[in-house]
C-alpha cells in the first residue's frame, strides 16, 4: 500500500518522544474546548455509572396513557412508543453504548498493541508480514467489514463489540508500530540492549511508557469511531438486541413514528450521539495539544 | 506506469481470493445450516435424515469444502454467484437489481462531497481568521461527530416532513426520468456527504494552508498574477494531492455508511439486501455482496494510488 497519509485525520500522530511532562494535566484543562468536553464526559460517565440507584429513573417502566407524549415537567423529553420516560431510557443507553465503545476500544488495543509494538520493536521480516496483514484489513469500508463480522457471529452486542474492536485494530497498530520504529534507535534503547536487558523487558519498561501520548490520544478517537459504527450496527438491528437498548436501537425504534412522536424521541439519541463523539474528538485534540505538537488538522 | 498497475491489481486480486475464501468459510456458520431448515422449500420444516441428507446433496454441502470452494471460485468468474437459498433468485440478478441504487447514492454522495468540502476548506484557508472560517471550523467538528445515518434522520425529519419537500422513502430509477431519480437520491447522499464533506474539508483546508506558505504561491502573487488566479490554479492544484487520497478513503467509508441509511430511507439497494441476508442466513447471497463489495474497495483503491501518482509525477511509485 503506497498510501502516502495516515487512514483518518491523526492517525499518525508525531509527537517528540518523551514522558507526559508535569502539569500535564492543567495543560489539557487550560484549552477551554478539551476541559469543556472532559468535564462534559465526566458527567456522562458519572450519570451512567449512578442511573440504576437514581429513585424514579427506570427505562423499563410503561406508562400507558403517556404514549409519544411530548416533553413536561417532570419528564424532560417526552415518552417513546409504549409509554417509557426517554430520559431514563437515554441514560440506561448510555450505560450500553459506553460499555461497547469501551470494550471494542479495549479489543482494538489488545489486538493492535502488542503487535504493533514488537513489529516496530523488531522491524524486518515480522514488521513487513504484519504490516501487510493490516494493511489488507484497512483498505476495508469499517463499517462493511463490521458487517461481515456481525453476520459470521450472528447479530448482538458482543459480536458487534468484537467486530469494532478488530476494524480499530489496524489504526493502534499503525500507531504504535510507527512511534516504537522511530524509538528503536534512540541512545537510552540501545543502552538497555548493551547493558543486558531483554527485549520484553525493554519493550515493557522503555518503550511503552514513551509511547504513551499517542496510545492516549488514540484511545480518545477510537472511542468516537467505536461510537459511531456501534449506533450504526444497532441502528440497523446488528448491535445491540431488545430488551437492551443503546443510543443507535433507540434510533432504531423512533424511526418507526417520526411523523407522529415528539421531536424529543428521534432528536435525543442524535444529539447525544454526536454531543459524545464531538467531546472524544476534542478531549483528543486536547490530549496532543497537552502533550507537545498541535495537530493543525 | 503499467507495471505499477499490474501489481495493484495483483494484490487487489490476492485480497479478494482471502477475502472470499475467509468469508466461504465462515459465513455458513452465521445461519444455520440450510439442509437442517428445509431451504429453499421456503418454510421451516422437521426434516427426517433422509431428507437433510437429500437435502445435503442438493445444495452441494456433502462435497469437501475445497471442492466446494473451487466450484464456487470458477462459477464466480464466470459471473454466476450462486442462487439465493430462500427464494431461488439468482444472486446475481439481485445484485444487479441493488446495485443502481447503490452507486447513485454513492455517486451523487460523492460530488456533493467534494462541492461542499473544497470550497469551504479552501475559504477556511485564505481567511484563516475571520468569522466565517470559525464557522466552518465549528460546523466540520459536528460534521465529523455525525453518523451519516443521523443526519438521514434529521434531514427526513425537516426536509421531508416538515417541509415536505422531498419524499422521505423509495428510489426511483434513472429511467423514469432525471427529475425522480435525484429527487429519490437526493437526501439519502446529501445525508452520506455530509459527514464527508466535514472530513475532507479539513484535509483540504490543511492542505491549502501548507501549500499558501510556499516560495511559488509568494512568487506567484509578487509577480503580480490575480489572487484568485494563484488560490484556485497554482495553489489548490498541489493542495489537491493529499485530499484526492483522503477523498479515496471517503469512498470506502461511504460504502459502509450507505448501509444504515439505505435503512433510513427503505431503498433497496445492496446493504438492504445485505441486511436481509445476513438476518436470513442467506449466505451464497452475503457471500455474492460481499465479494461485489471487495471488488468495488481493491478498484477505488487501485484509482487513489493511480491518481497520486497522476497528479504528482514527483512520487515515483512506478
Amino acid at each position: 500500500m503506497t498510501t502516502p497519509l495516515s487512514p483518518a485525520a491523526g492517525t499518525h500522530v508525531e509527537l517528540a518522544p518523551g514522558r507526559a511532562p508535569a502539569g500535564f494535566v492543567s495543560r489539557l484543562l487550560a484549552q477551554p474546548g478539551p476541559a469543556v468536553s472532559a468535564v462534559f464526559l465526566a458527567c456522562v460517565l458519572a450519570m451512567a455509572l449512578v442511573a440504576p440507584f437514581i429513585p424514579g429513573l427506570d427505562p423499563n417502566e410503561v406508562s400507558l396513557s403517556n404514549v409519544l407524549e411530548g416533553p413536561s415537567w417532570g419528564h424532560w423529553l417526552g415518552y417513546d412508543n409504549i409509554g417509557r420516560d426517554i430520559v431514563s431510557r437515554l441514560v440506561f443507553a448510555s450505560r450500553v453504548s459506553l460499555t461497547a465503545a469501551a470494550v471494542a476500544m479495549l479489543v482494538a488495543l489488545a489486538i493492535g498493541l502488542p503487535l504493533g509494538l514488537v513489529s516496530g520493536y523488531f522491524a524486518g521480516r515480522l514488521d513487513l508480514a504484519l504490516s501487510r496483514v493490516f494493511d489488507a484489513l484497512i483498505a476495508f469500508p469499517p463499517l462493511v467489514l463490521a458487517i461481515v463480522v456481525v453476520a459470521v457471529l450472528r447479530p448482538g452486542i458482543v459480536p458487534a463489540m468484537i467486530a469494532i474492536g478488530i476494524i480499530n485494530a489496524p489504526t493502534f497498530y499503525r500507531v504504535v508500530r510507527s512511534a516504537a520504529l522511530d524509538l528503536r534507535s534512540e541512545t537510552y534503547i540501545e543502552a538497555a540492549r548493551v547493558a543486558g536487558a531483554s527485549s520484553t523487558r525493554i519493550m515493557l519498561r522503555h518503550v511503552l511508557p514513551n509511547i504513551r501520548a499517542v496510545l492516549l490520544v488514540q484511545i480518545a478517537l477510537t472511542m468516537s469511531s467505536a461510537i459511531i459504527v456501534e449506533a450504526s450496527l444497532s441502528f440497523i438491528g446488528l448491535g445491540v438486541q431488545l430488551p437492551q437498548a443503546s443510543w443507535g436501537s433507540m434510533l432504531r425504534q423512533a424511526t418507526s413514528y417520526m411523523g407522529s412522536a415528539p421531536l424529543t424521541f428521534v432528536l435525543s439519541p442524535i444529539v447525544t450521539i454526536v454531543a459524545v463523539v464531538l467531546a472524544f474528538n476534542t478531549l483528543s485534540d486536547g490530549l496532543r495539544g497537552a502533550f507537545g505538537r498541535r495537530d493543525t488538522r | 506506469m503499467i507495471t505499477f498497475i499490474v501489481r495493484r491489481a495483483a494484490t487487489g486480486l490476492l485480497v479478494a481470493l482471502m477475502v472470499s475464501l475467509a468469508v466461504f468459510a465462515l459465513a455458513p456458520l452465521a445461519g444455520e445450516d440450510p439442509s437442517q431448515s428445509g431451504a429453499g422449500a421456503g418454510q421451516v420444516l422437521r426434516l427426517s435424515k433422509e431428507e437433510v441428507d437429500a437435502s445435503r446433496r442438493r445444495l452441494g454441502l456433502d462435497r469437501p469444502f475445497f471442492v466446494r470452494y473451487g466450484d464456487w471460485l470458477s462459477n464466480a468468474v464466470q459471473g454466476n454467484l450462486g442462487t439465493s437459498l430462500f427464494r431461488g433468485q439468482k444472486v446475481s440478478d439481485a445484485i444487479a437489481d441493488a446495485l443502481p441504487v447503490t452507486a447513485s447514492i454513492a455517486a451523487l454522495a460523492l460530488v456533493l462531497t467534494v462541492s461542499i468540502a473544497v470550497p469551504l476548506g479552501v475559504f477556511a484557508a485564505v481567511y484563516p481568521a475571520s468569522v466565517v472560517s470559525r464557522g466552518i471550523l465549528a460546523a466540520t467538528a459536528i460534521g465529523i461527530a455525525s453518523p451519516s445515518f443521523a443526519v438521514g434522520l434529521l434531514l427526513v425529519q425537516v426536509v421531508s416532513l416538515e417541509l415536505g419537500w422531498l419524499p422521505a422513502v423509495g428510489f426511483k430509477p434513472l429511467g423514469s426520468g432525471l427529475a425522480p431519480w435525484l429527487k429519490s437520491i437526493l437526501l439519502p447522499s446529501a445525508a452520506l456527504a455530509i459527514p464527508a464533506a466535514a472530513a475532507l474539508a479539513r484535509f483540504a483546508r490543511a492542505a491549502m494552508l501548507e501549500v499558501l506558505q510556499r516560495d511559488y504561491v509568494r512568487t506567484a502573487i509578487g509577480k503580480g498574477l490575480p489572487r484568485s488566479t494563484v488560490i484556485w490554479k497554482h495553489a489548490l492544484k498541489n493542495a489537491l494531492v493529499p485530499v484526492v487520497t483522503v477523498l479515496g478513503l471517503e469512498i470506502r467509508i461511504l460504502l459502509g455508511g450507505s448501509v444504515a441509511v439505505e435503512a433510513v430511507f427503505a431503498l433497496p439497494g445492496l446493504g438492504s439486501l445485505a441486511l436481509k441476508s445476513i438476518l436470513e442466513g442467506d449466505y451464497p447471497m452475503l457471500l455474492g455482496i460481499v465479494m461485489i463489495a471487495v471488488t468495488v474497495v481493491v478498484v477505488v483503491n487501485m484509482l487513489v494510488d493511480m491518481s497520486y501518482a497522476l497528479l504528482n509525477p514527483k512520487i515515483r511509485v512506478l
